[in-house]
C-alpha cells in the first residue's frame, strides 16, 4: 500500500507552487541568493558560458528541490559544511597547507578528510543495510539510510572543498574536480548513492540498499587503493584539452548515466538472488523481506531508462565538445566507441523490454552484464587502451 | 517472399541483432590500434596475419566496407521500421473517432458513477475521452500519454537524421571518385611540387578534415589530406597566414595553453579576418573551422660542446632540429641528427608530483654499420643531495626503450677534469696487467672485465680473480683521477668512475652538452569542413526529446461501459497501463469517484 500512496503523490496533478511549502520557498530564496552571491564574488573570473551555466543552475536546482524535496536538506547540509570549510581556510590566510594545521580541516572538512569520512560512511552503510535486511529491523535500516546520506554529504562537500583547494594551490590550477579518474570516482560514488536514495524513498524499501551500496563500496575500495598506493589525490593542473566549460556538463551527465546503470545492475543482482531463493522456498524470511520481483523488475527498468536518457545527453555533449576541441564530433576514439557500445547495449535492453515485453531473470542478467560493459567503458578503456581520453592512466 | 523479407528486416529481433552486431564490431577497432603504418602491423602480427587482417579491414574498421554495409543495413532497417509505424499511424488517424474495442476480460462491479463527472474528471487529468452509445449501453474510452508515439518518431527520426549527417560527412562523393580513379592520391614519397594533377581537390569538395603545420610567418592556401595510399591536396578558398604561435606553461612546466594568431586572406590578398585560435576555441569561417591541434619544433637552434668519450673535445658547434651532419669519430664516419628540442621536460612521479628538468634535446647517432643510438641531453646541471652537480645524458638503443641516464660529475661547474681523465684513460697502452685492464674497461666498462674473466678463467677461480682485477683497476682509475684533479674529493672520483663505466658500457659515441638554445615552434592546425554538422545537432535534439517523451510518458487507456439493467445500472471497467502499479493507481482513483456521499451504500469496491 505504501508504494501506491507515494505513486499517488507523484501523479497528483497539483500546482507545484502550492506544494512547495514555506521551507521550499525559503530554500528557493536561498538558491537565488546563493547564485547572486556567487555572481558577485566570481563574475569577473567567469566567461559568458560559465555565467550561462550559473544562471541555468538556479531553475535546475529549484526544480530538483521540487522534484525530490529531500535534496533540499541535503544540499543545505553540503552548503553549510562547505562554507564552514571555506571559512576555515579564508579566516586563516587562505593557504593550502592549512589542511594539515587546522583541526576542523585536518579531521573533517579538507577534501581528503571529507573523502575518508565518505568512504567510512558508505562502507558502514553497506554493512548496516545488510544487517537490517537479515534481522529485519526498520531501525537499523533507518540508520543505514542516514549513513548513506551522511556519506553523500561528505562526498559532495569534499568535492566542493577540492574545487576551492585547487585555487589555493595555484590560482592557475583551479578547476572543477571532475577531470581525473580519482575525481570522477568520487563523483560516481556520490551520484550512485543519491540515485539509490531517490529510489529508496520512492519505492519505500531499504532492502536493496546493501546490494546497491556494494557497488559504491567497491568504488570506495578502488578509491582507497588509488589514494594510498598510487597517491592519485594530488591536484594537477588541467591539460589544455580539458580547459572548457563543457567539462562541467559532459562529465556529470555521464556519471548520472553510469550511476543509474550501476544501480540497475545491483537491483538485477538482488532480483536474481531473491528469485533463486524464492524457487527453493517462497516463504523464506529473506524472500519476504525483499521487495516483490515485480517491483525490482520495474525499478531496474526505471534506472536503465533514466541512465539511458542521461548517457545519451552526455554522449551528445561529448560530441559537441569534441567538435570544438578536436576538429570532429566523432573520431572513433576508444572512449567514444565504448560509449557507443554501452549505449547500443542498453538500447537493445530497452527494445527487448518495451517491444518484446521480456521481464525477469534474463533482463536481470543482462543488466548485470551491462555493468561489466559500463565498467570497461569507464575504467578499462583508461587502463588498457590509449586514445584522446587518456587523462586518468593507472 | 518480399513481404517475408520486409517483415524480417523490420522485426524487433533484427533491430536488436543489428544493435548488438554494431556494438561487437566496434570493439575490434578499440582493441587493434587503427591506421598505423603497415610495417608496424607486420611487426606486431607477422606478415601472414597482417595481410589477412588488412584484407578484412581490421586496421581501419570504421571505414571498412563490411562495417559501412552493416551501418547502412541498420539505416535501412530503421527507415523501414519508422515508415511502417508512420503509415500505421496514418491509417489509425482516420479512425480517430472510433474507440478500440473493449477487452473481453472486463468484470462488472456495482457502483454508480455519473458519466459527466467522470468525463470532466478524466479530461482534467489530460485524458482524451470518447463516448459511444449502442443498444448494449453507453461506452466511454479515455486515453492519455499518446505522446509516446510522437516520442518514438522523434527518437528514431532523430537517429536517422544523425546518421544522414554522418553519411554526408564521410564524403561519399570523394570516396566514389577515389574508387573510380577520377581522383588519384600522390604517394608520400613524391614532393608536393611533383604531385599528380588528379590529386588536387578544388574548394567545396565536400566534408574533409586535414592537418596543416605552419611556422610563424608562413602561409598556405591548401591543406594535405592523408589517404591510406598517399595524399591529396585540398585547395582552400582563402589563405591561412600564421602571425604568431606561443605556448603558455604552468608553474610546474606543464603546458597550459597553445595559441596561434592567424589571419585569413582572400586569394587576392585582402585580409578577411584575424583571430586567436587555441584549444577549445576554434575559428569558424564560412563553414570552415580552424582548430589548434598540436605543435612541433619548427627548427629550433641548439648550441653545444661536443665531447667524445676516450677521444677529442670538439669545439663549440650548433645545429637546427631536423638537421644532420657527418662527424668523423675514431676514423669512422657517423651521422649526427638533431631530432627534437623541448623547453620543459616534466616528469610525473608516482603521487602526482612533477619535476621539471628544463630544456632538453634529443639527438641520434648512426654508425657506418647502421647501428643507431638515441641520446637526450639537458641544458641544466642537476644537483644531488650531497651538493654535487652533474651534466645529464640519457641513452637508449631503440626508440621503444626508456632512456637510461648517465650523470657526469662536474668539478666546480666544469666538466673538463672528467673528460681530460677519460682521454688519459683511453690513451693508456702497454701490455702490463693494469694497462690491459684499463683497455678492457675503455672497451665496455666493468662488464667487459666480467666478460673477459668468463672467457679466459676457469670457473673455480673466476670469483677471486675478478675481485682482484677490479681492485687493481679501481686503484688505477682512482690514482689517475687524483693525478688529474688533486683537489677533488672521493665522492667526485667515485661519481666519475660510475659515469665512465656507463659511458663505456653503452658505447656512447659523442656527448653533446647543450649550452644555449633558440626555440622556434611550428603550430599544428586542423582545418575541417563538416556540412553534415547542423543535421547532427538537429538529430541530437530530436533524439533527446524523443527519449524523454518515450520513457516518461506513460500511456493509460481506460474503457468503461454502462449497461442499464432493470434493477440498477451495471458498470464494467478495464484499465491498461505500462505497469501494474499504475493500473492499480488509476483503478483506485476512478473508483474513488464512487465514494460520493450519495453513493455510500454502493460500498462494494471490488470489480
Amino acid at each position: 500500500m505504501n508504494t501506491m500512496e507515494t505513486d499517488m503523490n507523484d501523479m497528483r496533478q497539483q500546482s507545484w507552487l502550492k506544494s512547495t511549502g514555506w521551507f521550499g520557498w525559503v530554500w528557493n530564496l536561498l538558491v537565488v541568493l546563493g547564485a547572486i552571491a556567487t555572481w558577485n564574488h566570481y563574475h569577473t573570473l567567469m566567461d559568458s558560458y560559465e555565467k550561462a551555466i550559473l544562471a541555468g543552475m538556479v531553475p535546475t536546482v529549484i526544480w530538483l528541490g521540487y522534484f525530490w524535496p529531500s535534496l533540499r536538506t541535503y544540499l543545505l547540509a553540503v552548503a553549510a559544511t562547505t562554507l564552514l570549510g571555506i571559512w576555515q581556510y579564508a579566516g586563516h590566510g587562505n593557504s593550502y597547507d592549512l589542511n594539515e594545521k587546522l583541526f576542523l580541516l585536518k579531521y573533517l572538512l579538507s577534501s581528503q578528510s571529507a573523502f575518508m569520512w565518505m568512504s567510512a560512511f558508505y562502507v558502514l552503510a553497506t554493512v548496516t543495510y545488510f544487517f537490517a535486511l537479515f534481522i529485519r529491523s526498520d531501525y537499523a535500516g533507518k540508520i543505514a539510510s542516514w549513513m548513506t546520506w551522511t556519506g553523500a554529504t561528505f562526498g559532495l562537500t569534499g568535492m566542493m572543498m577540492r574545487w576551492y583547494e585547487s585555487y589555493l594551490i595555484n590560482p592557475d590550477y583551479g578547476h572543477i574536480p571532475v577531470s581525473s579518474l580519482y575525481e570522477v570516482f568520487i563523483l560516481f560514488s556520490v551520484i550512485t548513492a543519491l540515485v539509490y536514495l531517490y529510489f529508496e524513498q520512492k519505492y519505500r524499501t531499504r532492502a536493496l540498499g546493501g546490494f546497491v551500496m556494494l557497488v559504491v563500496s567497491a568504488a570506495v575500495a578502488f578509491l582507497l587503493w588509488y589514494t594510498f598506493d598510487r597517491e592519485a589525490y594530488h591536484i594537477q593542473p588541467l591539460v589544455p584539452a580539458l580547459k572548457s566549460y563543457w567539462m562541467k556538463l559532459h562529465v556529470p551527465a555521464n556519471f548520472l548515466g553510469y550511476g543509474a546503470f550501476a544501480l540497475a545492475a545491483m537491483v538485477g543482482l538482488a532480483y536474481l538472488v531473491t528469485d533463486t531463493l524464492a524457487r527453493r522456498n517462497p516463504e523464506s524470511a529473506f524472500v519476504r523481506a525483499m521487495p516483490s520481483l515485480e517491483v525490482m523488475d520495474d525499478l531496474m527498468y526505471k534506472a536503465i531508462a533514466f541512465g539511458f536518457a542521461f548517457f545519451t545527453i552526455a554522449t551528445i555533449l561529448g560530441a559537441v565538445w569534441a567538435a570544438e576541441a578536436w576538429g570532429g564530433y566523432w573520431s572513433w576514439d576508444p572512449k567514444e566507441t565504448w560509449a557507443l557500445i554501452v549505449w547500443l547495449n542498453y538500447a537493445a535492453w530497452l527494445h527487448i523490454r518495451m517491444s518484446k515485453g521480456w521481464r525477469g531473470r534474463p533482463m536481470a542478467w543482462w543488466a548485470l552484464v551491462g555493468l561489466l560493459v559500463t565498467t570497461f567503458a569507464f575504467l578499462g578503456v583508461n587502463m588498457f587502451l590509449s586514445g584522446l581520453h587518456s587523462y586518468g592512466q593507472l | 517472399m518480399s513481404g517475408h523479407f520486409l517483415h524480417a528486416v523490420t522485426s524487433m529481433r533484427m533491430a536488436v541483432t543489428l544493435l548488438i552486431m554494431v556494438a561487437l564490431a566496434s570493439v575490434i577497432g578499440t582493441v587493434v590500434p587503427q591506421s598505423l603504418p603497415s610495417t608496424e602491423y607486420v611487426i606486431r602480427f607477422g606478415p601472414f596475419w597482417a595481410d589477412v587482417f588488412n584484407r578484412l579491414g581490421v586496421f581501419d574498421v570504421y571505414a571498412s566496407g563490411w562495417f559501412t554495409t552493416l551501418l547502412l543495413f541498420l539505416v535501412f532497417s530503421l527507415t523501414l521500421c519508422v515508415s511502417e509505424h508512420f503509415s500505421q499511424w496514418l491509417r489509425q488517424r482516420h479512425r480517430v473517432d472510433k474507440a478500440p474495442a473493449m477487452p473481453e476480460n472486463a468484470r462488472p462491479f456495482s457502483c454508480f458513477m455519473d458519466r459527466q463527472t467522470l468525463q470532466m474528471w478524466l479530461e482534467s487529468r489530460g485524458f482524451r475521452v470518447l463516448e459511444t452509445e449502442n443498444e448494449k449501453g453507453v461506452s466511454m474510452f479515455a486515453q492519455k500519454g499518446s505522446h509516446r508515439r510522437l516520442g518514438y518518431f522523434l527518437l528514431h527520426g532523430g537517429l536517422l537524421v544523425i546518421l544522414l549527417g554522418a553519411l554526408i560527412d564521410t564524403n561519399p562523393l570523394l570516396r566514389l571518385k577515389l574508387l573510380t580513379g577520377q581522383v588519384v592520391p600522390t604517394t608520400f614519397q613524391t614532393p608536393p611540387e611533383k604531385a599528380d594533377p588528379h590529386s588536387y581537390l578544388p574548394p567545396d569538395s565536400g566534408a574533409f578534415r586535414a592537418n596543416l603545420s605552419l611556422r610563424p610567418g608562413e602561409k598556405s592556401d591548401r591543406v594535405w589530406l592523408a589517404t591510406p595510399s598517399g595524399y591529396l591536396i585540398h585547395l582552400l578558398p582563402f589563405v591561412i597566414a600564421v602571425d604568431d604561435f606561443h605556448i603558455d606553461y604552468y608553474a610546474n612546466g606543464m603546458p597550459k595553453g597553445y595559441t596561434t594568431l592567424v589571419t585569413l586572406f582572400s586569394p587576392e590578398g585582402v585580409p578577411l579576418t584575424r583571430s586567436e585560435i587555441s584549444v577549445n576555441k576554434p575559428l569558424q569561417w564560412h563553414g570552415y573551422t580552424l582548430y589548434q591541434s598540436s605543435f612541433d619544433d619548427g627548427g629550433s637552434q641548439v648550441w653545444f660542446t661536443a665531447r667524445q668519450p676516450g677521444g677529442l673535445m670538439l669545439k663549440n658547434s650548433h645545429l637546427r632540429v631536423g638537421e644532420s651532419i657527418n662527424v668523423l669519430l675514431g676514423g669512422q664516419n657517423w651521422t649526427l641528427t638533431l631530432l627534437d628540442f623541448q623547453l620543459h621536460t616534466v616528469i610525473h612521479r608516482a603521487g602526482g608530483e612533477t619535476i621539471n628538468h628544463g630544456p632538453r634535446m634529443i639527438y641520434r647517432m648512426t654508425a657506418p654499420d647502421g647501428r643507431r643510438i638515441w641520446l637526450e641531453n639537458f641544458l641544466r646541471p642537476r644537483t644531488n643531495r650531497h651538493g654535487q652537480s652533474f651534466h645529464m645524458l640519457g641513452v637508449r638503443h631503440s626508440p621503444s626503450e626508456p632512456f637510461r641516464t648517465i650523470a657526469l660529475p662536474l668539478h666546480k661547474g666544469d666538466d673538463r677534469p672528467f673528460w681530460t681523465w677519460l682521454n688519459r684513460l683511453s690513451g693508456i697502452s702497454g701490455n702490463d696487467q693494469t694497462s690491459l685492464l684499463v683497455q678492457l674497461f675503455v672497451l665496455g666498462g666493468f662488464d667487459e672485465i666480467d666478460r673477459f674473466v668468463r672467457k679466459n678463467i676457469e670457473e673455480t677461480d673466476r670469483k677471486n680473480i675478478k675481485k682482484f682485477y677490479i681492485s687493481i683497476l679501481l686503484d688505477k682509475l682512482d690514482t689517475t683521477l687524483k693525478a688529474i684533479n688533486p683537489t677533488a674529493d672521493a665522492r667526485w672520483r667515485n661519481d666519475a668512475i660510475m659515469a665512465a663505466d656507463a659511458l663505456f658500457a653503452h658505447r656512447v659515441p659523442l656527448w653533446l652538452q647543450m649550452t644555449r638554445f633558440e626555440q622556434r615552434l611550428e603550430t599544428g592546425l586542423i582545418v575541417a569542413r563538416y556540412p553534415g554538422k547542423p543535421l547532427i545537432w538537429l538529430g541530437s535534439l530530436l533524439l533527446v526529446a524523443g527519449i524523454f517523451l518515450m520513457l516518461y510518458t506513460q500511456p493509460v487507456k481506460i474503457w468503461i461501459h454502462w449497461t442499464d439493467l432493470p434493477d440498477r445500472p451495471e458498470m464494467r471497467m478495464v484499465i491498461r497501463c505500462a505497469n501494474p502499479r499504475q493500473t492499480d493507481y488509476w483503478r483506485q482513483a476512478v473508483l474513488g469517484l464512487c465514494r460520493g456521499p450519495e453513493n455510500e451504500h454502493h460500498g462494494n469496491r471490488h470489480e
